[in-house]
C-alpha cells in the first residue's frame, strides 16, 4: 500500500467531470504527477487533502480516509500552492511558526522547526523580512518551509518551479530531492516540465482528463533505447568518416548533430565502435547510453495506456 | 565491519517532530488569541498598533469624565445631583454616543483578520490544516468580538466602579450597568459579524475600512434623522422599524426592552414586550445572516 491510493475515484462537478474513475497509487518516495493544466491535478490535491469530497470511489492519504478523517490526514499532511499564499506584511520566520502552531505544534516545537526548517530551505537572514519584499525563489522556499515545518508524512507541492530562474529551480529541485530521499518525507509533486520531474522524481503517474494514463518507476520509463551516442575528436568531418565506416561495417549508423547514433544490436558493436575511431587516428571522447526522456513517453502515453 | 558506503550524508540536521501534536480545540485556541493580539496590533507592525490603541485611549475618555462626576456628585447641589441621576445611570448610552470610535474601531480590525487571508489567499494554506472552515470563521468571530467588547467594556467597569463608589443607588447601577453589558455583548457580535462580512466581500483593507464605517454611520445617521422626524409625530411604530436599520439602536432597543431599561435617547422609543421579540429576532437575523453570508464567502474564497 503507497502513501496515498484511490479507487475507481471520481468528482464530477456540475459540468466537468474532473476525476474520472482514477485509480492509482502514490508509493514511498518522490512520485511525479504529470497532467496539462485541467486534466484534475489540483482537484486530486483538494480530495487528498480531505477538502472535497468525491462523487465516488474510495481514497486512502497514510491509510486515513480524508472525507471522514480530514484533520487528522490534514496533520499529516504538507501542502504547496501553486499560486502566491505568503501575507507580505509578515516575516518568514513569524509565518511559518504561526502555521506550525495552525498544524498543531506546540509553541516551543514550532520555534525550534521553524527555525531548523528556514535553515534547510535556504532561508537565512532574510528570515526577519517581510515577506513581500521577497523574489519569487526565496517566496518558493517560505512556501516550501510551511509545507513541512509540521513534519508531515506526505507533502503535496503544487508546481513548485513555477517562475523560477534556472539556478533557483536547480535548486528548488535539489532540495525536493532532500525532502523525499533524506528527510524521509514523501513527496507527490506536480509539474508540467517533464525534463524537471524526470531528474528528480522516483516514479511517475500521469493523468488526463481525470484518468490515469500511466504509472511507473521513472526508470522503467526512461530505460535505454538499445542506442548509444559516439562523439569523435578530429578533424571537421570526422564524425561522417566514422559513421560512413561503421556502415561499412554493416552496423546502423546516423548522424545527430556532430555526433553518431549508433545502434547496438550486440555488445561487441563497441569494441567496433572503439576500433574504428583508432583506425582513423581520432580521438574517442564518449560513447554514452540513450535514454528515453519523459517527454517522449508523455507524447507516446494516450496511444500506449498502460493503467 | 566498517565498509564505506557509496553515499553519505552530511546535513544530518533534519529532525523529525515526534511529540504529541495538540488538538484541534488547542489549534483553534491558538489561533483565538493570536487574532486576538493582531485585533490590537500586537505581533504585527508597529504602525498598526497606533489605531487600536488610539481608539481604546479615546474610549476611556468618556467614562473618566463619567467617573469623575460620579465622584464629585456629593459636593454638588441638590438640584445638579439630580440632573445627572439619569444620565450617569445610562450606561448603554456609552456605546451609544461613542459609536464613531467603537465604528473605526470596528472598520479598522476587521479586515486584519478577515479581508488579508483572502487577499494574500494565506485562506489556502490555513485550509490545508485540521481546522475546519467554519472553524476557522467563528474563531476569527469569537476574536473580534472579544476585542471589540474589551474596548467597549473596560471604560463601562471604570464609570460603574466610580458610581459604586460614590454612593449612587447600588442596585439600579447594577442592574443597568449589567444589562449594558449583556447589550455591549450583542452589540461586539453584530458589529464583528458586519465588519467580517464587509471585509471579506471586499478583501481590500482600505475598501474594507472605508466601507465598514460609511455603512454604520451612514444608517445610524439615516436612523437618527427619521426618528428625529417621527419623534415629533409620536409614531412610535415607525421610529422602532428605524431601529432596526442600525446595529448600535438595534441593540439599545433590544436590552431597553429586555431589561427594561432607559434608551439613550428620547427619539429612540422603549419598545413593548412584542416589539422587544421583534428585535430579538431582527438582532438574531444581523448576527446568523451576516455570518452565513461571511461563512459561505470564505468558504468559496478559498477553493484552492
Amino acid at each position: 500500500m503507497g502513501v496515498v491510493d484511490t479507487q475507481r475515484l471520481t468528482k464530477q462537478y456540475p459540468r466537468v467531470r474532473a476525476l474520472d474513475d482514477l485509480t492509482l497509487s502514490i508509493p514511498e518516495g518522490i512520485t511525479g504527477i504529470v497532467g496539462v493544466n485541467g486534466a484534475g491535478k489540483s482537484t486530486l490535491i483538494k480530495v487528498l487533502l480531505g477538502l472535497l469530497t468525491p462523487t465516488d470511489g474510495s481514497v486512502r492519504v497514510l491509510g486515513m480516509d480524508p472525507v471522514t478523517q480530514g484533520a487528522q490526514v490534514r496533520e499529516l499532511v504538507g501542502y504547496m500552492p501553486e499560486h502566491d499564499v505568503l501575507p507580505a506584511d509578515v516575516s518568514a520566520a513569524e509565518f511559518v511558526m504561526h502555521m506550525a502552531m495552525m498544524s498543531g505544534l506546540p509553541r516551543n516545537a514550532a520555534r525550534e522547526r521553524t527555525s531548523d526548517v528556514l535553515r534547510h530551505v535556504g532561508l537565512a537572514e532574510e528570515r526577519h523580512r517581510a515577506m513581500g519584499g521577497y523574489s519569487t525563489g526565496m517566496k518558493q522556499r517560505a512556501k516550501l518551509a510551511q509545507a513541512i515545518v509540521h513534519s508531515p508524512q506526505l507533502v503535496l507541492l503544487d508546481e513548485p518551479t513555477n517562475g523560477l530562474d534556472p539556478r533557483a529551480r536547480d535548486e528548488m529541485l535539489d532540495l525536493i530531492g532532500r525532502i523525499g530521499h533524506d528527510f524521509g518525507i514523501s513527496v507527490a509533486v506536480t509539474s508540467h516540465l517533464l525534463g524537471e520531474l524526470e531528474r528528480t522524481v522516483d516514479y511517475v503517474v500521469v493523468i488526463d482528463a481525470g484518468r490515469l494514463l500511466r504509472a511507473s518507476p521513472t526508470t522503467d520509463l526512461t530505460h535505454t533505447t538499445g542506442n548509444v551516442l559516439v562523439e569523435v575528436l578530429g578533424p571537421p568531418g570526422s564524425d561522417q568518416v566514422v559513421g560512413q565506416a561503421l556502415v561499412d561495417r554493416g552496423i546502423q549508423a546516423w548522424p545527430v548533430g556532430d555526433r553518431i547514433e549508433v545502434r547496438l544490436d550486440r555488445p561487441e558493436t563497441l569494441d567496433v565502435i572503439r576500433d574504428v575511431v583508432v583506425a582513423q587516428g581520432l580521438g574517442l571522447v564518449r560513447i554514452q547510453e540513450v535514454h528515453h526522456s519523459l517527454e517522449e513517453v508523455f507524447h507516446q502515453a494516450p496511444t500506449g495506456v498502460s493503467a | 565491519m566498517s565498509t564505506p558506503r557509496q553515499s553519505v550524508i552530511h546535513d544530518i540536521g533534519y529532525r523529525t517532530f515526534t511529540g504529541r501534536r495538540q488538538s484541534t480545540g488547542a489549534i483553534a485556541l491558538s489561533l483565538y488569541l493570536t487574532s486576538l493580539r493582531h485585533c490590537f496590533g500586537l505581533g504585527r507592525s508597529n504602525k498598526s498598533k497606533v489605531m487600536p490603541f488610539l481608539v481604546a485611549a479615546l474610549m476611556l475618555i468618556p467614562a473618566l469624565v463619567l467617573a469623575g462626576l460620579a465622584i464629585q456628585l456629593k459636593r454638588m447641589s441638590l438640584g445638579d445631583q439630580a440632573n445627572y441621576f439619569a444620565p450617569l445611570s445610562n450606561y448603554f448610552g456609552y456605546p451609544y454616543w461613542t459609536q464613531l470610535l467603537i465604528t473605526v474601531f470596528a472598520a479598522s480590525q476587521a479586515p486584519v483578520l478577515f479581508a488579508r487571508d483572502l487577499r494574500y489567499r494565506t485562506i489556502v494554506l490555513y485550509f490545508a490544516r485540521p481546522l475546519d472552515r467554519s472553524t476557522y470563521v467563528l474563531v476569527r468571530l469569537a476574536a473580534l468580538t472579544t476585542a471589540l467588547f474589551a474596548v467597549i467594556a473596560v471604560p463601562m467597569v471604570i464609570w460603574y466602579a466610580a458610581a459604586l463608589s460614590s454612593g449612587l443607588d447600588r442596585s439600579q447601577h447594577t442592574k443597568n450597568f449589567f444589562a449594558a453589558i449583556v447589550g455591549v455583548l450583542v452589540l461586539s457580535l453584530i458589529l464583528a459579524t458586519f465588519s467580517g462580512m464587509v471585509s471579506a466581500i471586499t478583501t481590500r483593507s482600505g475598501l474594507a475600512v472605508v466601507a465598514v464605517i460609511v455603512a454604520l454611520m451612514l444608517t445610524s445617521g439615516i436612523v437618527t434623522i427619521a426618528q428625529g422626524a417621527v419623534y415629533e409625530t409620536g409614531n412610535k411604530s415607525a421610529a422602532m422599524i428605524a431601529s432596526m436599520f442600525n446595529p448600535f439602536t438595534l441593540v439599545a432597543e433590544l436590552i431597553s426592552g429586555l431589561f427594561d431599561q432607559p434608551t439613550p435617547t428620547p427619539a429612540i422609543p422603549h419598545p413593548s414586550t412584542g416589539w422587544t421579540l421583534v428585535f430579538i429576532i431582527v438582532a438574531l437575523i444581523w448576527v446568523i445572516g451576516t455570518s452565513w453570508v461571511l461563512v459561505e464567502r470564505i468558504r468559496k474564497a478559498a477553493s484552492l
